[in-house]
């Protein structure tokens, strides 16, 4: 009886610890797995096998493993925010949706600056001085800033199936408020189609000039005409109240999905199964292709406010997580995406033959039965360090990298360009801001909630959560960097 | 003298076995449940993640001032109480109106398959719960707005309208509950001796009359002590009725944030750690007192009845 | 006075039945939904009564899609596991406690109790399971955080083998000799059946209904639960799409997305629905074990 009963406890004791599992010992001969956690949708296995296929490239050179994670839009930032407050395995992620200048203020990443000039020097050579002040703090370098499109545009996407079913001349457009007569014509010709979509659940491009200086409320508008840099409060604009204004126009004349808020499909899956006609993107190019990518539908993007460069237009960023175990390797793992093409193209788009196959004109495109729906391995190419290295995409054209520079020397410069400032003396009002802005934005931006109504007590629920306090300590920083910038 | 120590010794000996048995959930519950009582202390901080949590430099009250500044605070507690005040009242009165009138039926079976189906609702999952109320409330697709217009009303945006969401969060609560609480109800009143009911009877006593001075008062422990548990929990509220059921829209925030789901937005969408703990130590030490004034109230009453 | 109490009970009736249909209409909604063919639902919306009769949500959801069929494994299997270690450890904890010259009982019961009072919220207690226990992306995931043994249910067990276990008969166990471990396995859980069954039912419960633990501890697919899946498809109905078409060739527009999100609601609450009748009067008496002295 007592032996059953051990034995019964054995096993509850085994069960409840059967976790445990005792931590690898660290020796010369181990290779160094190093974490990376990036967005897009990827099947765990998929994930598996381009890590395989990675650390093949790496074990050799570094001796490293790489393990990969890829989490879907809508839970990245809440999961890699668990992964950070437990200190659990990380080396490196992207900086999507994190804003990186909380993130060196909470200690969430590390400093580069050494582990750059002694195992980063391939980036070193790629990323010019100006980008490096956009991700300087305090004096010293958090982020990696991607080699991609460093300015952006805004414009609009559009099915052109039915673009060329109402026969628009699309160079009427100037403005947000010209869309009004092709919306119009739209929702004429396709009842059930409401124009425009929203992007899982938010409308985040506003057809509007403005630089958000690293971002946290106060933004300057027109930033690269602007003569004075003066910081205001972005919702106060008479831009934005009027953009507010319309889209709630627009939804009420059912231009705009309805409830637009609480779809959690992104906009290229509504305009792909032909729910909406059309969404707002950033433009640059390859733009087109890569919504038809998004959308497996033809597409064509209207240009409406042309580039620009800001401090958050270098937004792409890679951060070193705090508790990478050893950052010089993570460095060395990133060194090596930036400036080996062949690491990079397996990261970004997935294995040979699965996930893409070669063309002859040196392009690549999806396999036989496979399309961007339906692949296990999604290509999300400027979310990863250097995508200019890689392939490109048949639909992009041979030549989109070229284009790029051409596109990135193009592009008017903002007057704070280089400017980053530090919110650390502001930390809770910030968090008691994005409490009221979660309450109103989305809904407003998606002409949800009535304007006249929302608008003001949202500005005023702003100012007594203190962002009066964000936008002074905002202009102070930069008006010391504007002199700084003079002596100079 | 000798015997004595001997029988005792064997005593001490006869525990072991029982002491033994009790280590693993002793185990497991100071794991599970005491080693995470240690991060408190994150209230007090300025949290760091490269410090962590001993790491991180102490800022005193500054958390808790700060969320007591702003209008979340208030707005937070707010909505904690009064949903759980209508709860407890509207939950009470319901049940205990259906668990008359459920032992007032005379056919069994009928009885049985009545309790059967209220207590369905009891069992569904959270989060199925809240699929539930988008299949009548999504604003395309939901029921609601297709049968709103067929009466002759107008489509609602539900789930950007704050107005309607006490009251559905209400009936959600409600739907999800009645089964529980009529069963609690209607296990006491099965227990009521029935020679009372049939002096009563004898006496010519109305049925109302036999409801109003029988039943009632003999439901009275049972409806103090539920009471005022619930009213110890008030300070907590369900995550999933508050967070998944209203699918986390931002319009609806004003009238859905609970305590609970301050907490975690705090810890998941905004990295201000310290102000989430804050707000959590806030809700643990508020909902402490409750617990041991109800308790308090309880054993005045009653002592058998009491938690601790 | 005889007809007047007819009348009352067809009222009482009718009341009881408004009641029901309360209680199960929204749940016909769920199955009804489930059932419409994709393009009845786009034009007509969630209906009590499907225009079209279709199964092929049903379709996708067992047979095309395997990450929902392994999904429901996953659920049974921690729901089993968990459950059996669950009962093992709440009854090992229970029955030392009924023993009232046990030294120290006093303090080992308010420690029980203290977990209810107080908690150290997500964050201390997911470094601890993750770190320290590195249970994060395994199955045990799924069973061991916070389900593993609670309070309540600890209580409710000593509570119930205090009243229905007779002192007189466990002493006359130990005057012939028997050690507790006898004790425990030939005399109380015999006689504790039936709050075993109750316990077990509302373990099990929880454990079928848990989606928390998937969602902080768990971010590989194949480890998905059914209650997680769901969640996921909650906030994210990429994830619906994705994890339905992926590896197939098919046409993602033609998938019925609308439809397959309520047959997978419709699949969580089956097996409870299945079981439930069976269990249906365990069940109440936990509830009201429970609550009397909780």
């Amino acid at each position: 009886m007592k032996r059953k009963l051990a034995a019964l406890m054995t096993m509850t004791m085994a069960l409840s610890s059967m976790a445990v599992v005792p931590a690898m010992a660290d020796n010369d001969e181990e290779p160094y797995v190093c974490k990376i956690v990036c967005v897009g949708d990827a099947t765990t296995e998929a994930c598996d096998a381009v890590a395989e296929a990675a650390s093949e490239i790496l074990l050799e050179k570094y001796n490293i493993e790489i393990e990969l994670v890829r989490l879907g839009y809508g839970t990245f930032y809440n999961e890699v925010n668990l992964m950070l407050s437990s200190g659990e395995k990380l080396d490196l992620i992207p900086n999507f949706a994190f804003n990186t200048m909380t993130a060196v203020n909470t200690g969430q990443i590390l400093e580069l600056d050494d582990l750059l000039d002694e195992y980063g020097q391939g980036i070193k050579e790629i990323v010019s001085e100006g980008e490096w002040n956009c991700v300087t703090f305090d004096g010293s370098i958090f982020a990696v800033p991607n080699n991609k499109e460093k300015a952006q545009g805004f414009g609009i996407a559009m099915r052109k199936d039915m673009l060329d079913a109402v026969d628009f001349d699309l160079d009427t457009i100037e403005t947000e408020e010209d869309l009004e007569a092709l919306y119009a014509a739209i929702k004429e010709e396709f009842p059930d189609v409401y124009p425009l979509a929203s992007d899982q659940g938010q409308m985040g491009y506003h057809m509007i000039e403005r630089d958000d200086l690293g971002g946290d409320y106060g933004v300057i508008i027109n930033p690269s005409t602007a003569e004075e840099a003066v910081v205001v409060n972005y919702y106060e604009t008479e831009e934005y109240q009027e953009m507010v204004k319309r889209h709630y126009d627009w939804a009420q004349k059912g231009y705009i999905l309805p409830d637009a808020t609480n779809h959690t499909e992104d906009a290229g899956t509504l305009i792909g199964a032909g729910k909406c006609f059309a969404y707002y993107t950033n433009t640059k190019p390859g733009i087109e292709s890569e919504w038809e990518r998004k959308t497996g539908v033809e597409m064509v993007v209207k240009e409406i406010v042309s580039p620009f460069q800001t401090t958050s237009g270098v937004s792409n960023q890679w951060y070193i997580a705090y508790q990478s175990e050893d950052p010089a390797k993570a460095m060395q793992v990133l060194n090596e995406i930036y400036t080996n093409p062949d690491l990079s193209n397996l990261l970004i788009n997935g294995i040979e033959g699965e996930h893409y196959v070669k063309n002859d004109d040196g392009t690549i495109s999806y396999p036989e039965g496979v399309d961007s729906a339906n692949t296990t391995y999604s290509s999300v190419a400027w979310v990863w360090p250097n995508e200019l290295i890689t392939t490109p995409w048949s639909a992009d054209g041979a030549d989109v990298w070229e284009l790029t520079d051409e596109f990135n020397k193009s592009a008017n410069e903002s007057i704070a360009l280089g400017f980053t400032w530090d919110n650390a003396n502001v930390l809770n009002e910030i968090t008691a801001c994005n409490n009221v802005k979660a309450k109103y934005e989305n809904a407003l931006n998606c002409g949800m909630i009535d304007p006249e109504e929302a608008l003001p007590k949202m500005i005023e629920e702003l100012k007594s959560a203190g962002l009066e306090a964000i936008i002074e300590e905002k202009q102070a920083q930069l008006d010391d960097w504007m002199a700084g910038k003079a002596e100079e | 003298m000798k015997k004595s120590i001997i029988k005792r010794i064997k005593s001490k000996k006869r525990f072991f076995p029982l002491y033994l048995m009790l280590l693993p959930g002793m185990v497991y519950l100071f794991i599970n449940n005491y080693i995470p009582m240690g991060g408190i202390i994150i209230a007090f901080k300025q949290y760091n993640y490269r410090k962590g949590i001993f790491g991180s430099a102490w800022n005193g009250l500054k958390n808790f001032v700060f969320l007591f500044k702003t209008n979340d605070a208030w707005i937070i507690t707010r909505n904690t109480l009064c949903y759980n005040l209508v709860f407890i009242i509207l939950g009470t009165t319901a049940a205990i109106a259906v668990s008359i009138l459920l032992s007032e039926i005379r056919k069994e079976r009928a009885k049985k398959t009545y309790q059967v189906v209220i207590l369905l609702p009891y069992l569904i999952s959270i989060v199925v719960v809240s699929y539930i109320v988008y299949g009548f409330l999504s604003s395309e697709y939901g029921c609601m707005n297709h049968l709103l217009p067929w009466l002759g009303g107008d489509k609602v945006m539900w789930y950007s309208t704050p107005t309607y969401w006490p009251v559905i969060l209400v009936i959600v609560n409600l739907w999800k509950n009645i089964g529980y609480n009529t069963v609690l109800y209607y296990a006491t009143l099965i227990g009521i001796d029935p020679s009372y009911y049939e002096a009563a009877v004898v006496d010519g006593a109305t049925r109302w009359q036999r409801i109003r001075y029988i039943t009632i008062p003999s439901l009275i422990p049972t409806i103090s002590i539920l009471t005022l548990m619930a009213i110890s929990k008030i300070f907590y509220s369900d995550f999933g009725l508050f967070y998944q059921v209203p699918m986390n829209s931002g319009p609806l925030i004003d009238v859905t944030n609970t305590i609970d789901t301050y907490v975690y937005r705090g810890l998941m969408e905004t990295s201000n750690i310290g102000m989430s703990a804050a707000a959590g130590v806030y809700q643990s030490v508020v909902g402490f007192v409750l617990v041991v004034a109800a308790n308090w109230i309880v054993g005045r009453f009653d002592k058998e009845s009491t938690l601790f | 006075m005889v007809e007047r109490s007819k009348t009352f009970q067809i009222v009482a009736n009718c009341i009881m039945i408004l009641l029901c249909l309360f209680c199960i209409l929204p749940l016909w909604l769920l199955f009804a939904s489930s059932i419409t063919e994709e393009r009845a639902l786009l034009d007509y919306g969630y209906a009590f009564f499907p225009r079209v009769i279709d199964f092929s949500a049903y379709h996708y959801v067992l047979v095309e899609s395997t990450q929902l069929v392994r999904g429901y494994f996953l659920s049974a299997f921690t729901t089993l596991v968990g459950t059996v270690c669950n009962l093992t450890l709440t009854t090992l904890f229970a029955y030392p406690l009924m023993h009232k010259n046990l030294p120290g009982r006093k303090f080992i019961s308010f420690f029980v109790f203290f977990t209810m009072l107080f908690n150290g919220g997500l964050v201390p207690s997911y470094i601890m399971w993750t770190q320290t226990f590195q249970i994060k992306n395994t199955i045990a995931a799924l069973i061991v955080p916070n389900l593993l043994l609670n309070a309540f249910n600890i209580i409710m067990m000593r509570t119930y083998l205090t009243t229905n276990i007779p002192e007189e008969i466990m002493d006359a166990a130990r005057i012939d000799g028997a050690g507790e471990c006898t004790i425990l396995l030939r005399i109380v859980i015999p006689m504790s059946k039936s709050i075993l069954s109750t316990l077990a039912l509302l373990v099990g419960l929880g454990y079928w209904n848990d989606w928390q633990n998937g969602l902080y501890y768990i971010n590989k697919d194949y480890l998905y639960s059914t209650q997680v899946l769901l969640n996921k498809m909650l906030m994210d109905t990429q994830f619906l799409m994705s994890s339905a078409s992926q590896g197939l060739s098919i046409d993602t527009s033609a998938l019925p997305s609308t439809g397959i999100k309520m047959a997978i609601a419709v699949m969580g609450i089956l097996p409870v629905l299945v079981v439930y009748p069976f269990l249906q009067k365990y069940l109440v008496k936990g509830i009201t074990i429970g609550a009397v002295k909780g």
